[in-house]
Formats: C-alpha cells, structure tokens, sequence
C-alpha cells in the first residue's frame, strides 16, 4: 500500500518535469518554486555520440545541468562569472601570442570590457567583489597605455587565481594585490592628485 | 652613487609610497635610487595608523553602514571644519569619481542587458572595496617597502594591524597611549637633549612660525625644561618631524614631502633634508 502511495505523486513530478513545468521544491526546504533550466528530461539524456566525443566538455556546463538543489541556486551566477572569468582569460592568451601591436592591443580591448562585466557580480561574496574592484582598477588605470607582456601575464595568473577561488579567502585576495602590484600597475590611480599629509 | 648613502623615509613619504598614484611612486623610486639603504621607523607607523590610516577606516565605516555615497558626504560635512574633514572629502569624491567614470564609461551597456545594478549600488560596493584595499594593503605593505625597522626608543612596540570587527574596520589601540608597555622617550629625549635643543633654537629662529612650529615649539621646551617627567603624549606627537629627524642616523639623509618643517630641524642636526624638488 506504502509504495502504491508515494508512486502516484512520483510518477505525476516526472510528468510536470517532463513538460518542463515549474514545480514545488517538496523536499529541498526552500518554499519557492525553481524554475529548472531544461525544458525536456530528454535533453539530459543524449547519447555520448551527440555530445562529440572529440570535444572537451567545461566543468561548467556539466554544472549546470545538475542545479535543481537549494544549495546550488547560486550556482548559475558562479558558472556565468567562471564563464566571464574563462573568456578574459582566452583573451590574454590570444594578445600573448600576438606580435603584432595593434591587433594585440584589440584583443586587450575585448579583454576590458570582458572584465567590466563581472561588475554585476559584485554582491556574490565580499572577497570576489574586492577583487573585481581591484582589477577593473588595474584595467582602468591602464586603457590609455600600450600593455607590456608582463601586465598581461600578471591579469592572466590573477583571472586564474580568480576563477578558481569564485569564494576566495582573504590569503587569496592578497596574492591578487602583490601580482598587480608586481606588475606595475597603477592600483592607486583613484587618489592620483590627492595631498594625503595632513 | 656614494656607497655608504642611507636614507631615512619619514611619514609623509611613506603615506605617499603606499597609497599615491603610479606616477607618485616612480618619483620616489627614483630619488631612493640614489641610496643603497632604505628604513623607516615605528614612529612613523604609529603617526600612519593615527593619521591616514584612520582616514580610510572611518570612511570605510560610514560607506559600508550608510544607504548610499551621497548620504557618506552629507555625514562627513557634518564633521567640524578641520583639515581632516576636507581630506576625508577629498579621498572620497576622488575613489567616487574614478568608479563613477567607470560605470558612465564602460558597463553600462552590459549591466541594462545582465543585471540589476545601479550606478548607487556600484559606486558604494566599489568604494567600499577599494578603501578595503588601501586599509588592508598599506599597512600589510609597510615594512615591505624598506629595507629596515627601526625603533631606538621602542615606540608602540604592540602596535596592531586594523581588523575587521564584522563588515567594519576597528583600527584596535589607535594611538601609543593604549599600549600595553611604556615607552623609553623620555630617556630618548635625555640622551639627545643637546641636539633637541639645537631644534628647539633654529626653530626659535625663524622669522615666520606656523601653528604647527609654535605648538613645536611649547613642547619641545616644556619636554627639556623638566626632564625626570613622563613626556606627555601630545607633547610626543607635536614633536613628530624633529623625533624622526633625529633618529635617522647621522649618516642618513631624511626623505619627506614636508620640506618647509623639516629643512629647519634638519640644519639644526647637520643633516640633509631630501624633498621631491631634487629631481628637479
């Protein structure tokens, strides 16, 4: 009796699921209805010929499909900022293997509006928001001059640093000040004509 | 380049180091090019945690608990017309509209298709952030910046590092007189009282005296007219410039960005006072 029980009301999910219908959380303890990202089960289910065996798939689109859980409600925003993060750092990696300047100071054009779109992040965590805060501060102070290869390298191991750490500590967020620094780049730029002696 | 050559970096141009523009530092880089050996003092780490430091942590207090930046100026033209009120002004309107152009200029576009922040939300968290950035980093960078430390009349010897009590920076025993040990000034004083007195008569000297040098002045007297007194704390800091100058040591040229006080205390004790006019 017991199972005959609990089958209907699984069996009427899966059909709502199937639908791609909004559905009540139940048991995830959130109250709210999610809204789930696939329109069809089938989607999840395609064989591995389709998905091309060849090609690599990112962590984040395996992610992705996988988010209907309380806990991973935030999850979309880390993969688009990961997403964001893994796109200025295909930047940097173009504009290094490029000798020629001008193409290369384009790339690094892209590469700052790149990163200019993470300012809707910024309320994801208090470290990550320091961090875009500081390099969209490197960025800025650098858009009216040429990039030298060590900038660029510095932005890159930062991103990386960045894209691993979405919820850095604040060890992390220091190793990103000292590489920008390193570098050279002008960090301070928002005091420049200040008198701070008193 | 002489060999021997030593400098001694006093506040001002270690608040300039740590926080000033690019262009800032490239001048002082240059100038420290010149000398094969750099120190500062605890000294003038305390005047930095009670000065500039202090600055940012009672801006960055007020950003984060007030609703938005505009309500951070109104709180801070509340504040007596001081000095001080007209620089927290000026740090922020400068960090303000750095982040302002930034938003104006770039994202703007990105932010009407992503998202849901507005121009008050990005200047606060920006500004929030970056004053974060300068309490945390300044003094994390302070005795990187210098080849040395020194402390001859142990100063502050337990002075702290600002630590985040929640959202806010508590800048934990602000001023020396909070330490838990007490510190050899007074003996400081004793034993280099016939160079403080030489201060004490070139600065007598001058033919314009400005508040600062007058209040130099009363205390440099009353601290060698009684000398088995405890110096009091306000005499200790009134006398900041001539302290600093003389515990750079005598081979030492003396880096500021406050010439106009130091070139004085500097010709008294026979030393070479050293401003960013030398590149001149």
């Amino acid at each position: 009796m017991a199972q005959v029980a609990t089958a209907a009301p699984l069996q009427g999910r899966e059909e709502e699921l199937r639908r791609g219908l909004r559905v009540e959380t139940g048991g995830n303890g959130s109250g709210k209805d999610i809204v789930f990202p696939w329109k069809d089960l089938e989607q999840l289910i395609q064989e591995p010929e389709e998905i091309g065996g060849s090609q690599k798939i990112s962590p984040e689109i395996l992610y992705r499909v996988a988010a209907p859980v309380k806990e991973d409600i935030e999850t979309p925003k880390v993969l688009r900022i990961r997403e964001i993060i893994q796109e200025s750092i295909d930047c940097l990696f173009n504009a290094l293997e490029i000798d020629d300047e001008l193409e290369r100071e384009s790339v690094m054009n892209l590469f700052t509006e790149s990163i200019f779109r993470l300012s809707i992040f910024i309320k994801v965590n208090k470290n990550l928001k320091d961090a875009i805060c500081l390099i969209q501060t490197a960025v800025e102070g650098q858009i009216k001059s040429v990039y030298e290869r060590d900038k660029i390298l510095a932005l890159k191991e930062v991103l990386i640093l960045m894209k691993g750490n979405i919820f850095m500590d604040e060890g992390i967020l220091d190793k990103c000040f000292d590489i920008l620094e390193s570098a050279g780049f002008d960090i301070n730029a928002p005091l420049t004509g200040i008198e701070l002696a008193l | 380049m002489n060999e021997s050559r030593k400098v001694f970096l006093e506040t001002t141009i270690m608040v300039d180091r740590l926080c000033k523009d690019e262009a800032t530092v490239r001048k002082i880089k240059k100038i420290l090019s010149n000398y094969n050996k750099t120190y500062t003092s605890n000294y003038a780490r305390m005047e930095f945690k009670k000065g500039i430091l202090q600055h940012f942590i009672y801006l960055h207090g007020k950003v984060v608990l007030c609703e938005n930046l505009t309500e951070v100026f109104e709180t801070t033209s509340r504040l007596s017309a001081t000095p001080q009120r007209h620089l927290l002004g000026s740090i922020l309107e400068s960090i303000n509209n750095f982040y302002k152009s930034i938003y104006q200029t770039k994202p703007s576009q990105i932010i009407k298709q992503y998202g849901d922040i507005t121009l008050d939300e990005y200047l606060k968290e920006m500004v929030e952030s970056y004053l974060s950035y300068l309490i945390r980093n300044s003094w994390r960078k302070f005795d990187k910046v210098v080849d040395e430390m020194i402390n001859p009349m142990k100063c502050f010897v337990d002075i702290e590092p600002p630590r985040k009590a929640g959202r806010i920076y508590d800048n934990i025993s602000r001023t020396c007189d909070r330490s838990k040990y007490k510190c050899e000034i007074r003996k400081f004083f004793n034993d280099n009282s016939e160079s403080f007195s030489k201060i004490l008569k070139r600065l007598q000297g001058l033919a314009n005296h400005d508040t600062e040098t007058i209040n130099r002045i009363r205390s440099l007297k009353e601290i060698l007219r009684v000398r088995k007194r405890d110096i009091r704390i306000k005499d200790c800091w009134n006398c900041g410039d001539a302290i600093m100058a003389m515990e750079a040591t005598p081979d030492s040229d003396i880096f500021n960005n406050n010439q106009r006080h130091y070139i004085p205390i500097c010709e008294a004790l026979d030393k070479q006072s050293v401003g960013y006019d030398i590149l001149l």
